[in-house]
This record gives structure tokens, C-alpha cells and sequence, in this order.
């Protein structure tokens, strides 16, 4: 095994690239006009024959969505993937890419209960749905799964940087897709995790989630001559940790996240971000974990919002997905509401972005949080002119 | 000789550097649940122990067997890291709730919430990072046979940016018939060993 003895050279990291396929709209520049109307994609209905009205956002027959040997995840990461690479202004060399997929559950909805483990399809494994999509875009390595619950994308663009940082790989193609399922939509039940309405992040009233699916897709490259945007978007950091307090609830105090938070603003300052992405679930819990994580690493009055009312919680795609909307308002220099807030309803005062302003915005935070602990931060920028 | 304190649990074969006493090379075979006893032997007497699945009890006790005796001492938390990697996710939790949930929706609708948290596979690390408190970097990755690849290419990273300094690596993969646990724990010093992949890979394949 070839180990290098000197310090390693970094490399900087430019995104590059992206795409969406998400309810909400066929692509980023769709469901950014969508986020900036204030139109949302969670409807209320009966799913899945639950006895009581559910609120997800979930494609119905979408007819763009081909199939075509594809299941209805690959379909959707599929075409993120496609969306992403089309903006490029030219192709990329596949050998010196990377492939990082992000799920949670992937193909959940193809488990077949009757049958015994042994049994069940190929699909049901990650690693195979992972390599069936980089033998249909053509790159030759191994492609890398990342499964790591609300987290798994913002893990993946972690991963992803760091491999074009060291120089392993020149341009790295992460994606995050999830679907909505009868086996996770009983689950966050079961929970009573979810909301008995439109979810409302961070409000006096919230009280559960809003599940969602779709894909979203972003490359990186050590190549700033790549990029599709107007501008130059450097992912300059990001990172991980764990509260190693409880598994599906997360730290009173927001520890795990406050001491990443707490990376981000010694290297940066009080003024590390223009504004933050929080992972704003809507649960009483993550929410108030989150305004106390920001509070104390003294990033109060930076704008903040969360973005799941708009397209639901999209579990392990929704770092990725969520990134995408904010490079788009940094690019534009907007700031997004949180859609859904009414009365702010967390002990720790946050300063919540509630309606559409202008101004200009150089650099965001993304944050996420998850089951087993997790917690995730990661740092965009527009290149210094 | 390994530079690094190692654990297998697999059935048949227990080993680990630190804990000879514990060693079982499947010969004696008079337990029915191996774990169980090896549990039992550990002296663990963890009560949360028997709320985890099979994957997340294994991985608890791999953990065990493979941290350096007075790492608490030694290291500070938030530098210690956790990766795991494994081929099934957490597949052997997902069919027994899948049950669960197609037998039960027609009456109650309502499958055990303790069954659905273990659908995910990075509740294994979770539940590790509770019991040992590593608060540092973590990350789950699925590959169809055990890969070092990206899991030293991310430790690599790491060690080099003083991110971590030190780190306990898994592979976990539990089916109903099979547990296949191979945990080690590197620091900068035994990363810099120049035989580490030749090591791990002569550990786990032999």
C-alpha cells in the first residue's frame, strides 16, 4: 500500500455543478422559482391505506420519471445525475472522477416480506444500486456508498472534498437520493415523529416532520474551469461528530453539533457565514437542539432558515438537495424564508430569515443532524473576486 | 508483529490482540449463542445491550475488544473517530420490521418503534459512541466485500489535518446466519506503519 511521507498539498475544491429531481421540480432553476413563490410540494392525502391524512411530498405517476429496468429511486438519481452533469461546459474525464452515493434506505420499497433474507432481490443492496448507476454514466472506479441516516449526503460531499483536497480523485459526482416509503413513513408513525399537518420548522406549534423524496446531485472538482455558475463556489470546509448520547434523539445541548459549529467559526470568525441552512425537521427536539448548538458557538444573528416545508424531510438527499437551493440564493443574492415559521418557538433566540430579502450573500453554512448520533457541517463561499 | 490493537467476532472464531483470555477458535462449541457468552464472559453488564439488534451487539463488543485499554485517558474525545463499514446495511433489521409492519397494518398500524430505529446501519455507531464515547468524525460505508480503500484514504485525511487522533475502523456485517465483525484501531503512529494494509489484510483474510 503507497503511503505518502510528507504532508500532504490541498487542493482547493470548487463546486462545480448541479442538479435536482425532486417533486417540487424537474431541475434547480424549476424549484428554485417555486422556492422563491413560496410554493410548496407537500400535499395532504391518503397514503400507503394509513387510516389517518398524511403530508409528504412524493412524485404521483410522474411521467418524465421513465422506468425502463430503472426502479423508481435510480430513476430519480438518475436524472439528478443527468441534470447535473448536462451544465457542464464540457465533459468530464471520467477516469479521474469519483462517485459517491448517499441513501438511506434505497430501493426500500422493493423488500418483499414473504421472502426470507437469503432471498431477497439484488436491489435491496446499496453497494449494487451504486454500481448499476456508475455503469450507466461510465466511470470506471469503484463507486463509494455512504448510509449514514439525515446526514448520509453532507457525509458524502465531506468525503468527496476531502478525496479532491489529497488529490485521490480530480472531480467527485455526489448524489443523495431517498424515496418515501410504506416502511419509512410507518416507521417516523410509529415514532409519532410525523406531523398531523404541514410541517412548521421551528414554530411554537411544530410538531413533527413532513416526509419527502428526490435527488439531488453535485460535482466538485479541483477544476475551477468546470463550473457552470457565473460565479466561482468554493466548498471550503466540513465535518462530523457524534453526540454519543442516544440513538434516535438527539444531545439536550446540541454538544455534537456545537463543537463542529465551533470549528467553523475559530477558522472563520463570528462572521464565518452570511447566512445558515439548518436542518429545521420541525420536530420539537432537533429544532431546539439546533438554536442551542447555535447559540452557543455565538451565531445567533446570523439569518437562518430551514427549508423543509417546501419538499419535506428527503432524508439522506436532503443535505444535498437543501445545498443546491442555497447555492442558487447565494448566487442570487437572496436570502430564503423559512416557510412554515409563524411564531419562533425555541428557547434560544435565532435570527429566522421570514421573508425574501436581497443582499449580498458570499457564504453559507449547511447543517444537518440524524439518527445514531450524527451531526454534519459543511462551508460554501464564492471565490474572492 | 501488528502495531495496532485488533478484534474478530465472527461464528466460529473469536480474537482479539489485547484480550487473549477471550480468544475461541469454534472448536468448543457447546454454547448455542456465542455472543451471548462471549457477552456473558466480558463481564459487560450493559442493560441496553439486549434492546440492540444483532449487528449493533456485535459491534458494541468488537469495540470493546478493540480500543486500547486506557483510551479515555489518553485521547480526547472529540478526536477519537468511528468508521464502520459493511455489505448488508442494516438489511437484518429491515426485514423483521417489514414483517412487523405488513402484519400489523391491517389491525393496529402500528410496528414497534425500537424495531424501526434499528433500520438504519449507522445506529451501529451510534450505540458504540454511547457506550465508549467517541465524539469525533463518523461515517458508515457499504461495499460489497470489506474495502480499506476509502475508509484509509478518510483516516489518511484525518491524521494529516489533526482532525482525529485516533480512530476505530469496523467491518460489521451480520446476517441471520453470519456475523462478521473485524474492528482495529489506528493512531498516526500505526498508520504510519508501512506493512498497515498488508497487516489488516493478512488479519481479516487469513
Amino acid at each position: 500500500m503507497e503511503r505518502k511521507s510528507e504532508r500532504m498539498k490541498m487542493h482547493q475544491v470548487f463546486t462545480v455543478s448541479d442538479g435536482l429531481y425532486i417533486p417540487l421540480g424537474s431541475d434547480t432553476q424549476q424549484v428554485f422559482k417555486e422556492v422563491k413563490d413560496g410554493v410548496s410540494s407537500i400535499k395532504e392525502g391518503q397514503r400507503f391505506d394509513f387510516p389517518e391524512t398524511t403530508y409528504v411530498s412524493q412524485f404521483s405517476d410522474d411521467p418524465s420519471l421513465s422506468y425502463e429496468g430503472s426502479s423508481r429511486l435510480e430513476a430519480m438519481a438518475k436524472q439528478s445525475i443527468k441534470n447535473s452533469i448536462a451544465k457542464l461546459p464540457r465533459k468530464l474525464d471520467t477516469e479521474d472522477t469519483g462517485f459517491i452515493i448517499c441513501t438511506t434506505k434505497g430501493n426500500i420499497d422493493l423488500l418483499e416480506p414473504e421472502k426470507t433474507f437469503s432471498q431477497q432481490s439484488n436491489e435491496m443492496y446499496l453497494f449494487r444500486l451504486a454500481s448499476k448507476l456508475s455503469t450507466y454514466f461510465g466511470i470506471p472506479h469503484k463507486p463509494i456508498v455512504i448510509s449514514n441516516a439525515c446526514t448520509s449526503s453532507l457525509l458524502g460531499l465531506i468525503h468527496g472534498m476531502r478525496m479532491i483536497m489529497c488529490g485521490k480523485y480530480k472531480h467527485v459526482i455526489v448524489t443523495g437520493a431517498d424515496i418515501v416509503s410504506a416502511f419509512t413513513l410507518s416507521g417516523f408513525r410509529s415514532l409519532k415523529a410525523l406531523s398531523s399537518s404541514y410541517c412548521k420548522p421551528f414554530d411554537n406549534d411544530r410538531d413533527g416532520i413532513n416526509l419527502g423524496e428526490g435527488a439531488g446531485t453535485i460535482i466538485i472538482s479541483a477544476d475551477a474551469s468546470l463550473s457552470s455558475y457565473p460565479e466561482q463556489i468554493i466548498l471550503s470546509d466540513g465535518f462530523t461528530s457524534n453526540d454519543g448520547t442516544h440513538i434516535s434523539a438527539p444531545h439536550r445541548n446540541g454538544e455534537g453539533l456545537h463543537t463542529i459549529l465551533r470549528k467553523l467559526v475559530s477558522k472563520h470568525g463570528a462572521s464565518t457565514s452570511d447566512f445558515i441552512s439548518a436542518h429545521g425537521t420541525g420536530t420539537k427536539f432537533n429544532d431546539a437542539m439546533e438554536a442551542r448548538a447555535i447559540t452557543r458557538s455565538g451565531l445567533q444573528n446570523t439569518p437562518i432558515h430551514s427549508l423543509k416545508r417546501y419538499f419535506g424531510h428527503t432524508l439522506g438527499a436532503c443535505g444535498i438537495v437543501e445545498s443546491i437551493i442555497c447555492i442558487q440564493g447565494m448566487l442570487q443574492n437572496l436570502l430564503i424564508p423559512s416557510l412554515g415559521l409563524n411564531k419562533l418557538g425555541t428557547d434560544d433566540y435565532l435570527n429566522m430569515v421570514r421573508r425574501p430579502e436581497e443582499r449580498e450573500l458570499r457564504s453559507f453554512i449547511k447543517m444537518g443532524a440524524g439518527f445514531g448520533g450524527c451531526n454534519a457541517v459543511i462551508r460554501f463561499q464564492k471565490a474572492e473576486a | 508483529m501488528e502495531t495496532f490493537n485488533y478484534s474478530v467476532i465472527k461464528s466460529g472464531m473469536i480474537k482479539s490482540s489485547q484480550y487473549p483470555e477471550f480468544n475461541w477458535d469454534g472448536t468448543t462449541s457447546a454454547d448455542t449463542n456465542f455472543l451471548q457468552s462471549l457477552y456473558e464472559k466480558m463481564k459487560v453488564e450493559y442493560p441496553k445491550y439486549y434492546k440492540m439488534n444483532e449487528l449493533c451487539q456485535s459491534g458494541v463488543l468488537s469495540a470493546l475488544l478493540s480500543l486500547p485499554k486506557n483510551y479515555e485517558v489518553d485521547y480526547d474525545p472529540d478526536k477519537l473517530g468511528l468508521i464502520v463499514q459493511n455489505n448488508s446495511s442494516s438489511l437484518v433489521s429491515d426485514f423483521p420490521y417489514s414483517k412487523e409492519y405488513y402484519c400489523t397494518r391491517e389491525k393496529i398500524y402500528q410496528p414497534k418503534p425500537s424495531l424501526f430505529t434499528y433500520t438504519l446501519p449507522n445506529i451501529l455507531i451510534g450505540e458504540i459512541c454511547i457506550k465508549q464515547k467517541l465524539l469525533g468524525e463518523n461515517f458508515f460505508f457499504i461495499s460489497e466485500e470489506f474495502d480499506l480503500e476509502p475508509i484509509l484514504d478518510e483516516v489518511r485525511f484525518l491524521f494529516e489535518t489533526g482532525v482525529l487522533e485516533g480512530c476505530l475502523i469496523g467491518w460489521a456485517e451480520v446476517n441471520p446466519d453470519n456475523i462478521n465483525n473485524f474492528f482495529f484501531f489506528l493512531t498516526p503512529d500505526s498508520f504510519n506503519n508501512h506493512q498497515l494494509g498488508e497487516q489488516i489484510n493478512q488479519l481479516y483474510f487469513h
